[in-house]
């Protein structure tokens, strides 16, 4: 009860605040006069982009886990790998620990994302027992280190551009590799259309609720 | 911490909650994107299902190197399906591997659609599939460019079909003959060109002989006719016959690879039709020996029988006219005809089967066709004709020393009348007459008693007669040269005539050759000489001898002439006496005795002795004549003239008597001079030693001059007349 107590939103002082320079203005201005952005207290749609662009993004990431991320052909001879199957793969050779950090950036982080944004969205539409704060700073964490799925992103983008040797050796990106980086994409949209205020409107909501009586 | 203060100016604050917007403005544009996602998704769903073509299934016997996901199908090396799956058929007796066609190639992968699977393959004939080895291997797909509907089930097979389906070209059986290996995937050349190949061979299905399938490519496949011939080039085949050693074989790769060659000797014939078999013979001209046979299937068949002994007579001997094969033996079977022959003596009877195409009738135009019962009859008719001319059966040798048999049909001018027999079974009988078996054996042993019968004996014995009369004018010579009317000539004269003959059968004998021929007119030379000086000795009782003599050295030299060879003996004893004659240093003397004469002219010239008439000059010059003519390699001529001059020179000398006992001492100074001049040389050289041998036989001569002259003083005519 003690950090609603304390927590006085822009809302609550009549304020408002602006996403892009974060200046407070009069709940009434409707463009920062600062940066010329819309100012608005609580993003009503927010929450419907959240969830159209997590639906994107789970479109996504099926074939990004079903395609191959990588065609690798070494004298002739291809051979493609799905990221699971690529850490299976790497597991079987003994290489463990980067068997577990494809695992953890492909497969972990991107899905837990998926499972924060879609329990933020719903947290914040019906009201929890969770507290406000760990649920910003979930929010702060999926924000953070939803840029850091894209490393395998990387990882195939730089060898498909250093390992090049022709009939040799090369290796190309698969589909899978595009989808992956859009479900990236997609869900850190979704993670920013996330309008974070709406955390504290519960907050809100529950005093209202136990002071009215 | 808001305070709720009821003020009665303040209306009570209102719980208000904003009126909900339509739908349409409560929904917003941002699900545009998922949807759009979501019809992207699909319809890229709907195009791959749209697009997938059918899948296949291709039963192999094996699938190695086959790989579920990335094995792929090629067609003219194009993909044009990918393995989805490589699972066991149901009995495990097969792989059933799942082949993903692509759409647009489906609809020609119909029933006659053929499928292999391409693996890095070494063989003889080369390699092949190499770019497998690298990209793993690939199912291979021939189909024709007629689309028939796609067939979804389909057997594998182990090779690449010979013809693919659609190619243009002649499929083939070929049998291998007796002796001929046919072997998978081998060449077929036509004059040196690849024009074909052969398949895998198999047994026939009764297990008698190979057959392989083969193809002929377009456009070679028009070359191949009825007629034609194919016989097998691998390998090399060695013959050793009475033509020489032939080894042949056609090139390096069908030696090693093998390979069959076909050729159409003959004209003629229908072009080949898909699938006839043809046989392969095991060399060309095997093929082309059979290129007649098959112009006819068999031939006209006949019976001979023969009293003879027929061992050396085989199955497929030859029934020759002239030399000229027109049919073979067929069979040899021994048969015991009491009834015909009215005893129970084995006879073997032959059955002969004539090819009517090698008698080439008139009757049996090669462009018509005639029935096989006509062609039999004009063969029949024309032997009866030939029968009653005198033509005759009879067994024959292959070759001089061969031990085979042939059959030959011979024309005898007075044979007894015979008719061919056309009544007599199984097949009409050929009547034969006698055998001409050429008996190696006895040939030789005619020949090793003609060589007995060469007159050895009687040359031996005319070549020692020869040598006895020899020995016996050499002792009739002695004596007659040691007879005291020639006794005046002193020995050292007979040395010199010695050293003469020696000269002269060296001079003779340095130029023979071994060659008989050439030695033996030495030797009449020699001969004549003998006689010549015989002649001027005029020995009554040598004379005889010598005639003797001469007369057996004559035969001798006829029989050795006859036969050269038979007086091997003769010749080596000649050539040894040759031989010992050439070592004498000769040349090297009569040079040394040349200086000595020079010498002795130096003495000569000198004050001191021109005291000395001029006659013994004159002998001197003479002798040096001699000496001259001696170093010309004369002959027995020269001792003629050497005595003529010494003739002459005795005479010379009676005309100067007086001075003799001067010239004497003359000589002797002029000797010792000589010697002393020669002692300046190596004592030990046989130069030297002969030398001093001629200085002394010189010595000796001046004494023999000396009494020769006495003795011409009293009977100057003894030297012609003797004694």
């Amino acid at each position: 009860m003690s950090d609603r107590a304390d927590v006085l939103t822009a809302r609550d002082a009549g304020l408002v605040g602006c996403r892009d320079c974060t200046r407070a203005w009069p709940v009434t201005t409707e463009i920062c006069p600062c940066c010329g952005s819309a100012l608005v207290s609580r993003d009503s749609g927010s929450l419907q982009r959240v969830w159209a662009w997590w639906l994107v993004a789970l479109i996504c990431y099926v074939p990004a886990n079903i395609y191959p991320m990588l065609r690798t052909s070494t004298l002739g001879s291809v051979s493609q790998d799905t990221i699971v199957g690529g850490a299976i793969t790497l597991a079987e050779h003994g290489s463990y620990s980067v068997a577990a950090i494809i695992l953890l950036a492909s497969v972990v982080i991107p899905t837990l994302k998926f499972l924060a944004i879609a329990y933020l969205a719903i947290s914040v539409a019906r009201p929890a027992s969770t507290r406000p704060r760990t649920q910003h700073l979930l929010y702060e964490m999926v924000e953070y280190i939803g840029r850091w799925s894209m490393i395998d992103v990387f990882v195939v983008a730089i060898l498909s551009a250093l390992v090049h040797l022709g009939s040799i050796a090369s290796v190309e990106p698969g589909p899978a590799s595009l989808t992956f980086a859009l479900t990236v994409v997609f869900t850190m949209i979704s993670a920013q259309s996330f309008d974070s205020r709406l955390i504290w409107d519960q907050l809100e909501d529950e005093k209202d609720d136990t002071l009215a009586p | 911490m808001r305070k709720t203060t009821p003020l009665p100016l303040d209306p009570p604050e209102l719980k208000t909650t904003p009126a909900r917007r339509p739908l349409h403005q409560r929904i917003s544009l941002v699900w545009l994107v998922p949807l759009t996602a979501v019809i992207i998704a699909v319809a890229l769903a709907l195009q791959t299902w749209s697009a997938r073509g059918p899948l296949i299934d291709i039963a192999f016997e094996e699938a190695s190197g086959i790989a579920a996901g990335s094995t792929e199908l090629r067609y003219r090396d194009v993909i044009v399906g990918h393995v989805e799956t490589v699972e066991f058929e149901a009995g495990l007796d097969k792989v059933s591997v799942k082949v993903r066609l692509n759409k647009d190639i489906a609809d020609y992968v119909d029933q006659d659609a053929a499928f292999w699977v391409v693996k890095p393959e070494v063989t003889t004939t080369g390699v092949s599939g190499l770019n497998t080895v690298l990209s793993g291997v690939f199912i291979a797909g021939v189909w024709d460019a007629e689309p028939g509907g796609v067939v979804l089930r389909h057997e594998g097979q182990s090779k690449a079909p010979l013809l693919a389906p659609g190619d243009a070209g002649l499929l083939l059986m070929l049998e291998a003959a007796a002796g001929v290996a046919l072997t998978a995937n081998a060449p077929i050349t036509y004059k040196g060109l690849e024009v074909g190949r052969i398949g895998t061979p198999e047994l026939s299905a009764d297990r008698q002989i190979a057959t392989a399938p083969a193809v002929i490519f377009a456009p070679y496949d028009q070359l191949v006719r009825s007629t034609t011939r194919f016989w097998d080039t691998s390998g090399f085949s060695f013959s050793l016959g009475a033509s020489g050693a032939e080894l042949d074989f056609s090139s390096l790769s069908s030696l090693i690879a093998g390979g069959v060659s076909f050729d159409t000797v003959i004209s003629g014939g229908v072009p080949a039709a898909q699938d006839d078999a043809f046989q392969v013979f095991a060399s060309q001209s095997d093929a082309r020996q059979n290129v007649f046979d098959a112009g006819r299937g068999t031939g006209v068949p006949f019976t001979i029988i023969f009293e003879d002994n027929v061992s050396g007579l085989e199955i497929g001997a030859p029934v020759e006219v002239r030399g000229l094969k027109i049919g073979d033996v067929t069979g040899i079977t021994a048969i015991v005809d009491e009834a015909r022959y009215n005893d129970s003596k084995v006879r073997l009877q032959i059955s002969v089967e004539l090819n009517p195409g090698e008698l080439r009738l008139a009757s049996l135009d090669a462009g018509v066709e005639i029935a096989d019962e006509a062609v039999d009859e004009a063969v029949e008719d024309f032997l009866a004709r030939r029968v009653r001319g005198g033509l005759r059966a009879r067994l024959a040798s292959t070759g001089l020393f061969a031990t085979g048999l042939k059959v030959e049909l011979v024309d005898v001018p007075d044979a007894p009348a015979a008719e061919l027999r056309r009544d007599n079974a199984p097949y009409p009988l050929i009547p034969v007459t006698e055998s001409d078996i050429s008996d190696a054996a006895a040939s030789a042993e005619g020949m090793m008693a003609r060589l007995g019968d060469l007159p050895i004996e009687e040359l031996m014995q005319s070549a020692v007669r020869f040598l006895d009369t020899a020995t016996g004018l050499a002792a009739n010579t002695s004596v007659l040269v040691q007879d005291d009317t020639v006794r005046a000539i002193p020995g050292d004269v007979r040395a010199l005539l010695g050293d003469v003959r020696g000269v002269v059968s060296a001079a003779e004998t340095q130029a023979l050759p071994v060659q008989g021929a050439r030695l033996l007119s030495d030797l009449n030379a020699t001969v004549a000489d003998l006689r010549g000086l015989i002649t001027q000795v005029e020995e009554a009782r040598a004379v005889e001898k010598l005639v003797q003599t001469v007369e057996a050295a004559g035969a001798v030299a006829a029989s050795a002439e006859a036969s050269l060879s038979g007086v091997p003996g003769l010749i080596e004893s000649l050539t040894e006496t040759a031989a010992t004659a050439r070592d004498l240093p000769l040349e090297a003397l009569v040079t040394r005795v040349t200086d000595v004469v020079a010498d002795v002219e130096t003495l000569l010239e000198h004050p001191g002795t021109r005291a000395i008439p001029q006659t013994l000059n004159a002998t001197l010059e003479e002798m040096r004549l001699a000496l001259a003519e001696l170093r010309e390699g004369g002959s027995v001529a020269a001792l003629n003239q050497t005595m003529a001059s010494a003739r002459s020179a005795a005479a010379a000398v009676e005309e100067a008597t007086v001075d003799l006992p001067k010239i004497s001492a003359r000589i002797e100074a002029l000797l010792r001079q000589a010697s002393a001049t020669l002692a300046g040389y190596d004592q030990g050289s046989e130069i030297n030693r002969s030398a001093r041998a001629a200085m002394t036989a010189l010595a000796r001569a001046a004494t023999a001059v000396e009494s020769l002259a006495r003795a011409l003083e009293r009977r100057p005519n003894s030297l012609i007349m003797g004694r």
